[in-house]
C-alpha cells in the first residue's frame, strides 16, 4: 500500500482566532487576523512568499474571491467545501498540491461567520428538492444516538448519561484552560444533567455551540521545513472518507458506530504506521458536535474496546490528565463550531501541544497527535483524520 | 429625502439633537430618526428622535428652535384614487438648523399652539390612507383656532403689521389658500400657491418645504409667518436676516424631475403590484454586519491608505495598493461626485419600474463601486457621466426597507 503523504508534508507556521460571538468582527477580519498569525509565527516569511491558497468555509462566502480581496493576494485561490469538515479539506488539497511539487508553499485558511445568520444553531441552504425529508434539526439527529447504544450494548440509560455529562464535563473543563475559545468556564456535572433537554435526552451542555472563527496553516514539504522553523509539525498519515448515505437509505445500520469513521480511520493509520491507537496515540481532537458523537467516536477511532467507550470516559481515560488526553483544547463543546475553521483549529492545538506552547493545557511530551473533522449526520458523514507528529522517522 | 435636506445644511453644532418628523415612518418601534442620523455622517453622540403625525413638522421646528437642534422631515402623502389627498399630496423633505452660527438665515421671534383636540384626520395604525371628518366642521374649528393663535403669536412677537409671507400647511388646499388670504400676506411671490400647485401637501415636511421655499424668495427684514392646522394649530413668526437666493434653485430643481406615468407612479409608490421577476426574494439587512459597517452603509464611508492613499469602498483590512495592513483612515463619498466608468441595463433582476440600471461608479479622488442608477430612465445616463449619490430606499422585503444609496445624474455636469 501507498504510504501517502507520511513525512512529506509540514505545517510550519499557524493561526487562530479567538472563537465565539465575534459581532464587531467581519469575516474578512477573521481571515486577514487567522493569516496573519499564521506568517507572523514563520520568522521571515512574507505574504508573498505563500504561492497559493485553500480557503474553507460552509456559507461564509463562494469561490476563492472572498480570500483573495480580503488579503489582497494576487494567487491561486480554491474554496473548499466540504460540510463541517471543510477546513480539513483545505489543508488537505494544499498537502496535495506541496506534495505534487507544484507549488513550494501554500495555506490553508479556514472561516466562518456563522453568527450573523440570527438563527439557532446551523443552518445550510440546500439545493431545490422535492423536499420529501422532514426538517429534522442536527441535534434531533445526533440525540438518535444515545437510546441506539443503550439498547444495542445494554447500558443503563443513566449510566450512559453519565458518560455524555463526562464529555460535556471534560470538555468544558479544558475549554476552560483555554483563551481562544468561546467558553471557558467550568460547568459543574450536575449543571450539566440537570439542564433542559432541546432535543431526546441532549441539553445545550451537549450540543456543540455556533460561533465565529478563523484559522489558518502554512504547508510545506516536509524536506523544508527545518529551513522555516525548528518546531515543524509533520503529517504522518491522513484519510478523507465520503460515505454513500448507505445508512441513510437502506436498512440494517445500528446507530452505535459511523462506518465512515471506521473506514477513514483504518486507511489513515496505515498511512501513519499506527497498528495500537489506543498505545501510540498521545492525544486527539475528536469531532465533538454532540456529546454522544464523541463517545461513539472513541470506539470507531479504535481508542475503546466496541461498547466500552463509555465505561473509558467515566474512568477518566479521555480526561487531560488520563492515557490518552481527547479534546484538550476544549473541542467543538468548547469552541463552538465555526465550520470552516475547526479542522483547522484541531490541527492548531497539536501545533501548539507539540510546540510546548499549550499554556496550563500543556501534555507531557506528546509525540503523536490525531484530528478528527466530520461532516453530515448519523447515516451518512464524510469524515477526515490525520495524524501528526513532532518528528520525522528515523 | 430628509437626509437629502439635511446634507445641504452647513456644519452643525457637535451635540446638537435631531428631531425627525415624518407621518409615514419606515419603522414602528425603532427609531427612523437614527437612520438619518447615520445616513448624514453625524455622531451618534447626540439626541436623536422622532416625532410623528402630520404636525410632527412644527413639532420638530418648535423644539429645534428651542434647544439649538436640527428639525429634518420628509414625508409623502398618498390618497386612495380620486382622492383630494392623492390630487393634492406631494412628497419632499426639509432640515433646519438652530443655534448661533453665522451668517443666520431667520430668526424666531415667537411660536404659539392652540392644541384643540380635533377629529379632523387621522389614520388608524397600519392604515394606508387617512380618513376624515366633513371639512366644513373641521375648517369651522380651524379658523376660529387659527384667528386666536395669529393672534397670540402676533402679540408675543410685538409684530402687528401684516407679514410679508403667510405659509399655511393643511391638507386641504382651497382652506390652506383661503387662510392665507384672509390672513392678509403681502406676498408677491405667492409661495404658497406655487408650492400648492407644483409639489402638493407634503404632510408633517409640508411645514417645512414652505418655509425653506420662503426664506429663498425673502429678502431681510421680512417677517414670514407659518401655520400648521391640521388637528390643531400652530404658528411661528420669524424674521428674516438675509436676502434669499431666489427661486431659481427651486425652479430648476422641479424642473429637473422626471415626469412619470400614473401607472409607474403607482407602481412605485407600491399600490400595483408587477409580476415579480423570477428571482430569489431580495435579502433583509442582517443587523450585525449592518452594525459593524455602518459608517460605510449609512455615511458612504469607505477607507483611504494612510500610506498610498488608495481608497477603498468599503474600507479594506488590507491595502492592494501597498500591501499595508490596517491602515486605511476614513474617507466618505457621501458628498462627493463622480463618473459612470461602465453601465448597462438589468431587465432581470426585480425593480419596481424595469429595466434597472445598473453602474460602476469611480468617484473623484478614487474608489469605485456597483451602483443603482436612480431618477433615469433608460436611455437617459450613459459611460462618463457625472453622478452624485442619493441615499434612498433601495429595496424592501417584506415590509423592512434596506436603505442605501444610489446614483443620480448630476443635471448639467460635463459629460
Amino acid at each position: 500500500m501507498s504510504k501517502g503523504l507520511h513525512d512529506r508534508i509540514a505545517i510550519v507556521g499557524m493561526g487562530c482566532t479567538n472563537f465565539g460571538e465575534l459581532w464587531d468582527s467581519s469575516s474578512d477580519d477573521l481571515a486577514v487576523d487567522a493569516v496573519e498569525a499564521a506568517i507572523a509565527s514563520v520568522p521571515g516569511l512574507n505574504k508573498s512568499d505563500i504561492e497559493a491558497y485553500w480557503y474553507s468555509t460552509l456559507a461564509t462566502g463562494h469561490s476563492g474571491l472572498p480570500l483573495a480581496k480580503a488579503l489582497k493576494v494576487e494567487r491561486p485561490v480554491s474554496r473548499v467545501e466540504n460540510y463541517c469538515a471543510s477546513g480539513s479539506d483545505a489543508f488537505r488539497n494544499a498537502a496535495f498540491a506541496v506534495a505534487a511539487g507544484v507549488y513550494d508553499v501554500a495555506m490553508a485558511v479556514g472561516v466562518e461567520k456563522l453568527k450573523d445568520s440570527g438563527y439557532s444553531g446551523l443552518t445550510v441552504d440546500d439545493p431545490p428538492s422535492d423536499n420529501t425529508l422532514p426538517e429534522i434539526s442536527n441535534p434531533a439527529s445526533y440525540a438518535m444516538l444515545p437510546a441506539s447504544y443503550s439498547e444495542h450494548y445494554g447500558v443503563d440509560p443513566a449510566e450512559l448519561r453519565q458518560a455524555l455529562t463526562h464529555v460535556a464535563w471534560k470538555n468544558h473543563s479544558n475549554g476552560a484552560l483555554n483563551p481562544r475559545a468561546q467558553y471557558k468556564s467550568v460547568v459543574s456535572k450536575e449543571t450539566i444533567d440537570a439542564a433542559p433537554r432541546v432535543a431526546g435526552d441532549l441539553s445545550v451542555f451537549d450540543c456543540s455551540g455556533v460561533a465565529d472563527g478563523g484559522a489558518a496553516a502554512i504547508i510545506v514539504r516536509a524536506e523544508d521545513a527545518y529551513k522555516y522553523t525548528d518546531m515543524p509539525m509533520f503529517l504522518k498519515g491522513m484519510s478523507l472518507h465520503a460515505g454513500s448515505s448507505s445508512g441513510a437509505s437502506t436498512a440494517g445500520q445500528r446507530h452505535v458506530t459511523f462506518p465512515e469513521v471506521t473506514a477513514c480511520a483504518k486507511a489513515a493509520y496505515a498511512e501513519a504506521g499506527v497498528t495500537d491507537p489506543r498505545t501510540q496515540i498521545s492525544m486527539a481532537e475528536v469531532h465533538d458536535c454532540f456529546t454522544p458523537t464523541e463517545m461513539i467516536l472513541l470506539e470507531d477511532l479504535g481508542f475503546s474496546e466496541r461498547g466500552q467507550g463509555w465505561k473509558d470516559l467515566i474512568a477518566g481515560r479521555y480526561d487531560l490528565d488520563g492515557d490518552l488526553p481527547v479534546n484538550p483544547d476544549g473541542g467543538l463543546k468548547s469552541f463552538g463550531h465555526p465550520v470552516g475553521a475547526s479542522g483547522l483549529r484541531m490541527m492548531f492545538e497539536l501545533w501548539l501541544q507539540f510546540r510546548g506552547e499549550a499554556g496550563a493545557r500543556q501534555l507531557d511530551n506528546p509525540t503523536l497527535g490525531l484530528t478528527h473533522n466530520m461532516g453530515g449526520l448519523p447515516g451518512e458523514f464524510v469524515s477526515f483524520i490525520a495524524l501528526f507528529g513532532a518528528e520525522l522517522d528515523r | 429625502m430628509g437626509v437629502a435636506a439635511a446634507s445641504k445644511l452647513p456644519p452643525v453644532d457637535e451635540g446638537a439633537p435631531l428631531f425627525f418628523a415624518t407621518a409615514s415612518p419606515p419603522f414602528a418601534d425603532k427609531t427612523n430618526a437614527t437612520i438619518v442620523r447615520a445616513a448624514l455622517g453625524w455622531d451618534e453622540w447626540r439626541l436623536a428622535v422622532d416625532l410623528a403625525g402630520l404636525r410632527s413638522g412644527f413639532g420638530a421646528l418648535s423644539v429645534a428652535s428651542l434647544t439649538g437642534g436640527v428639525a429634518v422631515m420628509g414625508d409623502h402623502r398618498q390618497g386612495r384614487t380620486g382622492s383630494a389627498d392623492e390630487a393634492d399630496g406631494g412628497a419632499a423633505g426639509a432640515a433646519f438648523a438652530f443655534g448661533e452660527g453665522p451668517d443666520p438665515v431667520a430668526e424666531v421671534l415667537a411660536t404659539a399652539s392652540a392644541s384643540t383636540e380635533l377629529m379632523d384626520v387621522w389614520r388608524a395604525p397600519g392604515a394606508q390612507y387617512a380618513e376624515s371628518w366633513e371639512e366644513r366642521f373641521s375648517q369651522h374649528v380651524l379658523s376660529k383656532a387659527i384667528d386666536d393663535v395669529v393672534a397670540e403669536v402676533g402679540k408675543r412677537s410685538g409684530i402687528s403689521d401684516s407679514p410679508a409671507v403667510v405659509l399655511v400647511a393643511a391638507p386641504q388646499r382651497r382652506f390652506a389658500l383661503g387662510r392665507a388670504k384672509a390672513l392678509g400676506a403681502l406676498d408677491t411671490s405667492d409661495v404658497l400657491s406655487v408650492h400648492r400647485s407644483q409639489v402638493g401637501y407634503c404632510a408633517a415636511a409640508d411645514v417645512g418645504v414652505q418655509l425653506a421655499r420662503a426664506l429663498d424668495v425673502s429678502r431681510a427684514g421680512d417677517i414670514v409667518l407659518v401655520i400648521n392646522a391640521v388637528g390643531s394649530v400652530d404658528a411661528m413668526t420669524l424674521r428674516v436676516l438675509r436676502d434669499g437666493p431666489g427661486v431659481d434653485g427651486w425652479t430648476q430643481w422641479l424642473e429637473s424631475r422626471r415626469s412619470l406615468s400614473y401607472v409607474e407612479f403607482l407602481t412605485w409608490i407600491g399600490r400595483l403590484g408587477r409580476e415579480p421577476a423570477r428571482r430569489p426574494e431580495k435579502p433583509g439587512v442582517a443587523a450585525p454586519p449592518a452594525v459593524r459597517n455602518a459608517s460605510w452603509k449609512y455615511a458612504m464611508t469607505g477607507g483611504q491608505c494612510r500610506q498610498c492613499g488608495k481608497v477603498y469602498l468599503p474600507a479594506h483590512r488590507v491595502c492592494g495598493g501597498c500591501g499595508a495592513v490596517d491602515s486605511q483612515t476614513p474617507y466618505s463619498v457621501a458628498s462627493r461626485q463622480g463618473r459612470v466608468a461602465a453601465i448597462s441595463t438589468d431587465a432581470v433582476t426585480d425593480s419596481p419600474s424595469p429595466p434597472a440600471i445598473a453602474a460602476m461608479v469611480d468617484f473623484d479622488g478614487g474608489g469605485r463601486i456597483m451602483m443603482e442608477i436612480a431618477d433615469s430612465a433608460a436611455g437617459e445616463i450613459a459611460l462618463g457621466d457625472v453622478v452624485e449619490p442619493v441615499f434612498r430606499r433601495v429595496y424592501e422585503v417584506k415590509g423592512i426597507p434596506n436603505y442605501f444609496w444610489k446614483a443620480r445624474r448630476v443635471m448639467g455636469a460635463e459629460a
